[in-house]
């Protein structure tokens, strides 16, 4: 019997390339990427800077349109879908973490990590969000404002987000690119662990080996093209 | 997981947007409270306006009869006939006569004369209504003596007393009582000839009234029922066009006082729109600031799952409830500014206006502008649309939203633009002048907007290299990215425009008059001079040492008929172009055989003398010949006092009535009129005015019926009715200045934190608290400097255009104002600009980071 996960990946990339006109010259960003993210998988895309991961990314989540090529998304090909059937199929299925935390300055911690929720039209979920904020370690902080809160916590909160509508896959991208070694660690070490927990599918943009490496997978890419994809 | 179903989904998505936008709006309250004070002085003018009209439309239903005194009221130019008194009669009712005309007064205990309006009563009046004196309801009428009630303002200027005597010609009246107000007449009435009333028994014995005297005879008639106004339109054609005489009912004074104010309504409020429109583009700038701050909030809600219509929606819904919060703030101050109007308006109402809060206008007011605001503001809103959820991972260039390629933005403008012209249209009843106003508008924000890119241009590419440091920093900050340069200097020379152009309409209107009294024009005409009291008079200047220019005789004379149709049969006519008044009107003719300097000859030739063969060669002035539709070799036939005179329209002339001369609408050659009942007018030059007052106190004593006009009387009466309308304009052009500095304020505070980023890295860079404050009010200078020189230019060509097109003016600018109003709008530019930047540089860099995070 067919592997069921080989059948229906949870992300299916055929031929994706992207371009963009800058100063009126085409600048080819992603050429050609062809590859399968399996249910449950974990997969680190690394590379340069500069070598188009971000740009990868936002492709695969629905953040963008490609130039060619195709993004199948939970058995969604994204390239069929309008921007708000996108916007609903990522508030359905898919967490975000950025690099930056990228909170709402002006909602509490709670408040942010709700946010997904309430979007669907449940408001009435503080109780799960209180959850999630003492999971990642800042229960009293919750009526907290991101500028109250170090650049950790607020990753922390970010990843508290990112898993409160139980998505099926996680985009992060460079989750600890702007904090310190220890925080660093620590942020890593709650975002597999949350992820091991919840069964989610993983797709991390590194430039840091050692969290590469706690990947099932790593993708390498290198000017715009996939040049290595080991396990 | 609890989903809710569709039936309740959209409900609990609108729920999330409100709280949502509640929750946005933390920490950012004060900028949208900014945001609210952008159209609150717009909308707190047009609320005041528009109650305040209301206010008066029920104030004039209720004093209706008041504004005439009576039901009706009939007036001719000379005492009444037989045939006249006989309809009068068959009027019936109550009622009272009265004489008015034109003289001097003299107050011997002060030794002041002063040209006047004489009222000579008889007979109750006002029916309705009240004659407002002090003492208060003091009798003129019945006393056996002579007794006067004198205009208020008149005995403050001349320090008269109750008590105090006034000789009117030849007789001499006791002062009973002061006059403050009548009914039906504004306080502007009595500015260029205060109001004297006396009982008409004493009019003979005074000797005013000569042949030739200017004089109006009115009847008012309290009547017993309703008027017939088809029995007012049938005498109209019949017995008020022989006689030459006019009626006045209550429903025309009402129409005629409701045109006055509605004109002075509708100015005020095209004024009071102006600063609505300024808030509207200030409330577009603030959103797009605002919004600029709130491009990654955007994003994030989109990663996250929001919708469009969803992340659209929530800053909808902040404009929407702030827009809400201003027009209630603007109404708020509409009502409290409403209280002030009559105020304002003391000199131009001719009733007290009993002030009450009109909702609905309130309301319309309100709504009005809360679209306005809302429409303005959906323009940057509209950007929205085109954030994607790529920005959260970085800013895409190719996410650059171009308005101009928007669709939505050309609705929206053109949505704007179309109520602006409507809103032009309704204030100014007609088409070509709401699209003139509209089109004014439009091209002054276009000018504006020119003059500010033209010279920030200039500004940037030519200035000194070897500038200090700060200098070429503040210069710099004027077009830092995103800054709203152009926009301030719009709004703030808008604000500077209205003001300035004017004040110098205002000096040009009166230049005007004062440049009557050069070196060698005429400055006092004195008329109503008799024939045998020419030579006293001309002896009487001469031995004062003045010259006489002219000495003019003057014969009155009416119209009979025009190319053989008479003033009945031409009043009949319903495709006549002939304008009534100029049919009814007195004429006061001269002859002579010359032209003079203020007269230029058009059309035709000036015949200098006749035989007396008919027709009679005449020269017409032209405004009355296209008042009257006559061309050269039409005839006119003329009533001289009895005895009619056929004339010919021999030539046209056009006349410089701007000048101090006496000019006439028709001219005889000499030959004809000598021997008609004559008067004189006399022109002369008086040095000064201890001369003035002099000679004119020479006159009265000698020759009370003799009346003088002064240069100095004239340029006063202007000045004062000129500053009571200025004042008003400027009353309401300040919701305008308001609403500039209000704008300005906001632009400087939404940047508050750019700056402080900005000011921060300087000062980590070294630069002291000093510099920095140096830096910021330069800028702000610069700003207030660009703006003056914009709006003082447009408002120089606006003036220019007003002088040349409208008030036919020679065009002479006061140019020592020119650098006070650029300094005046430059300081308060520096002193907001500095204000709201309190505390950027002194503070230490971190703890400004942290308090403004």
């Amino acid at each position: 019997m067919p592997d069921q996960n080989l059948i229906h990946p949870i992300l299916s990339v055929k031929f994706l390339s992207k371009v963009f006109q800058s100063g009126g010259q085409p600048l080819t960003v992603l050429k050609d990427i062809n590859f399968n993210v399996t249910r449950g998988s974990s997969v680190a895309i690394v590379g340069p800077s500069g070598s188009g991961k971000t740009t990868l990314l936002g492709l695969c989540a629905g953040l963008d349109e490609p130039t060619s090529g195709s993004v199948t998304l939970n058995d969604r090909d994204l390239g069929k879908l309008n921007e708000n059937e996108r916007a609903e199929l990522r508030n359905l299925n898919v967490g975000f973490v950025f690099q930056n935390s990228q909170l709402i300055p002006t909602l509490t911690a709670l408040e942010n990590i709700i946010v997904p929720l309430e979007l669907r039209g449940e408001l009435d979920s503080f109780t799960q969000a209180q959850r999630l904020i003492e999971n990642v370690g800042l229960g009293e902080r919750a009526n907290h404002y991101p500028i109250q809160l170090s650049g950790g916590e607020q990753q922390r909160v970010a990843l508290a987000r990112a898993f409160i509508n139980d998505p099926k896959i996680l985009f992060v991208d460079e989750p600890t690119g702007n904090l310190d070694r220890d925080n660093g660690q620590h942020v890593t070490d709650l975002l597999f662990s949350l992820n091991k927990a919840s069964g989610t599918t993983l797709i991390l943009v590194t430039h840091d080996q050692e969290i590469a490496a706690r990947t099932e997978r790593i993708l390498r890419i290198d000017d715009g093209q996939l040049v290595d994809n080991e396990c | 997981m609890n989903v809710n179903n569709n039936t309740d989904r959209p409900r609990s998505l609108f729920r999330w947007m409100v709280v949502m936008a509640w929750r946005d709006s933390r920490g950012q309250r004060r900028i949208l409270f900014l945001l609210t004070l952008c159209i609150v002085f717009g909308i707190g003018a047009l609320v005041a306006i528009g109650s305040f009209r209301h206010n008066l439309e029920v104030a004039i239903d209720l004093h209706s009869r008041s504004l005439l005194g009576a039901d009706l009221s009939i007036s001719g130019r000379r005492s009444f006939t037989e045939k006249t008194e006989n309809f009068i009669s068959t009027l019936g009712g109550e009622q009272s006569r009265e004489v008015r005309f034109r003289t001097m007064a003299y107050f011997p205990k002060q030794g002041k004369t002063r040209l006047i309006q004489t009222r000579a009563l008889e007979g109750r009046f006002p029916f309705y209504g009240e004659m407002v004196s002090d003492p208060e309801e003091v009798d003129f009428l019945t006393p056996d003596t002579p007794v006067a009630l004198v205009e208020d303002s008149l005995m403050i200027q001349y320090q008269v007393q109750t008590g105090d005597t006034v000789k009117l010609g030849g007789m001499a009246f006791e002062i009973v009582g002061s006059l403050k107000r009548i009914s039906g007449e504004n306080g502007v009435a009595g500015i260029f000839s205060p109001r004297i009333y006396i009982a008409k028994k004493w009019l003979n014995a005074t000797e005013l009234i000569k042949p030739g005297s200017i004089a109006r005879y009115k009847v008012y008639f309290k009547l017993p029922n309703e008027i017939d106004t088809a029995f007012l339109e049938e005498a109209e054609k019949g017995i008020f066009a022989e006689e030459r005489l006019n009626y006045d009912t209550v429903e025309e004074r009402k129409r005629n006082i409701g045109d006055v104010l509605d004109n002075l309504y509708d100015y005020l409020n095209l004024v009071g729109f102006v600063a609505l429109l300024l808030g509207g583009m200030g409330v577009a700038g603030a959103v797009q600031v605002y919004l600029r701050e709130k491009l990654n909030t955007i994003a994030i809600l989109r990663c996250l799952g929001s919708r469009i219509s969803q992340a659209f929606g929530i800053y909808l819904l902040q404009i929407v409830i702030v827009g809400l919060i201003g027009s209630t703030l603007g109404a708020a101050l509409g009502i409290s500014v409403q209280f002030l109007l009559p105020w304002v308006l003391s000199h131009f109402l001719p009733f007290d206006v009993h002030v009450f809060i009109s909702f609905k206008n309130v309301f319309i007011s309100f709504a009005f502008g809360w679209l306005i605001s809302l429409l303005f503001a959906f323009i940057p809103l509209l950007s929205i649309r085109k954030i994607t959820p790529l920005h959260a991972l970085r800013f895409s260039f190719e996410n650059q939203h171009l308005l101009r390629r928007d669709p939505w933005f050309w609705t929206v403008s053109s949505i704007i633009a179309a109520i602006t012209l409507g809103f032009c249209f309704t204030q100014t009843s007609q088409l070509r002048y709401g699209l003139g106003f509209a089109g004014g508008l439009a091209g002054s924000l276009l000018i504006l907007s020119g003059l500010s890119l033209g010279l920030t241009w200039v500004l940037r590419h030519n200035y000194p290299k070897k500038w200090p440091y700060a200098l070429r920093q503040g210069l710099s900050n004027l077009y830092r990215p995103h800054n709203r340069t152009v926009f301030l200097i719009v709004t703030l020379g808008m604000g500077t425009f209205l003001i300035y152009t004017l004040y110098l309409c205002q000096g040009l209107l009166l230049q005007q008059v004062t440049s009557w009294g050069a070196e060698d024009q005429p400055n006092m005409v004195l008329f109503d001079i008799q024939p045998d009291q020419v030579e006293g008079v001309t002896a009487i200047i001469n031995d004062a040492g003045h010259s006489i220019i002219e000495t003019v005789p003057i014969v009155t004379m009416r119209l009979t008929s025009i190319n053989g149709q008479t003033i009945p049969e031409l009043k009949a006519d319903p495709e006549t172009k002939i304008e009534t008044w100029a049919l009814n009107r007195e004429y006061r003719s001269t002859y002579r055989n010359h032209l003079i300097e203020t007269e230029q000859l058009i059309e035709g030739e000036l015949t200098v003398e006749t035989k007396g063969e008919e027709p009679i060669p005449v020269s017409v002035e032209e405004s009355i010949a296209k008042s009257l539709a006559v061309k050269l070799g039409d005839r006119i036939l003329f009533d001289v006092q009895g005895i009619p005179i056929e004339t010919r329209v021999e030539s046209l002339r056009k006349v410089d009535w701007q000048k101090m001369r006496t000019n006439f609408y028709v001219v005889f050659p000499n030959g004809i009129l000598e021997e008609a009942p004559t008067f004189y007018a006399l022109v002369t030059k008086v040095p000064d005015r201890v001369a003035t007052a002099d000679l004119q106190e020479l006159l009265v004593n000698k020759f009370p019926n003799v009346s003088a006009i002064d240069l100095s009387l004239v340029i006063e009466t202007i000045t004062s009715i000129l500053n009571r309308v200025a004042f008003v304009i400027r009353f309401i052009a300040t919701f305008t200045i308001a609403t500039s500095l209000v704008v300005l304020a906001g632009s400087i505070i939404t940047s508050r934190y750019q700056r402080i980023r900005e000011s921060v890295l300087l000062r980590t860079l070294g630069a002291s608290s000093g510099f920095i404050q140096s830096m910021m009010a330069i800028e702000y200078l610069l700003l207030g400097t660009l703006a003056s020189i914009a709006g003082v230019t447009l408002s120089l060509l606006a003036t220019w255009a007003l002088a040349h097109f409208v008030f036919k003016l020679s065009y002479n600018v006061e140019w020592a104002s020119l650098p006070v109003a650029m300094i005046t709008v430059s300081l308060l530019t520096l002193i907001i600009g500095l204000a709201n930047s309190r505390g950027i540089a002194r503070h230490p860099p971190l703890a400004i980071l942290r308090e403004e995070g």
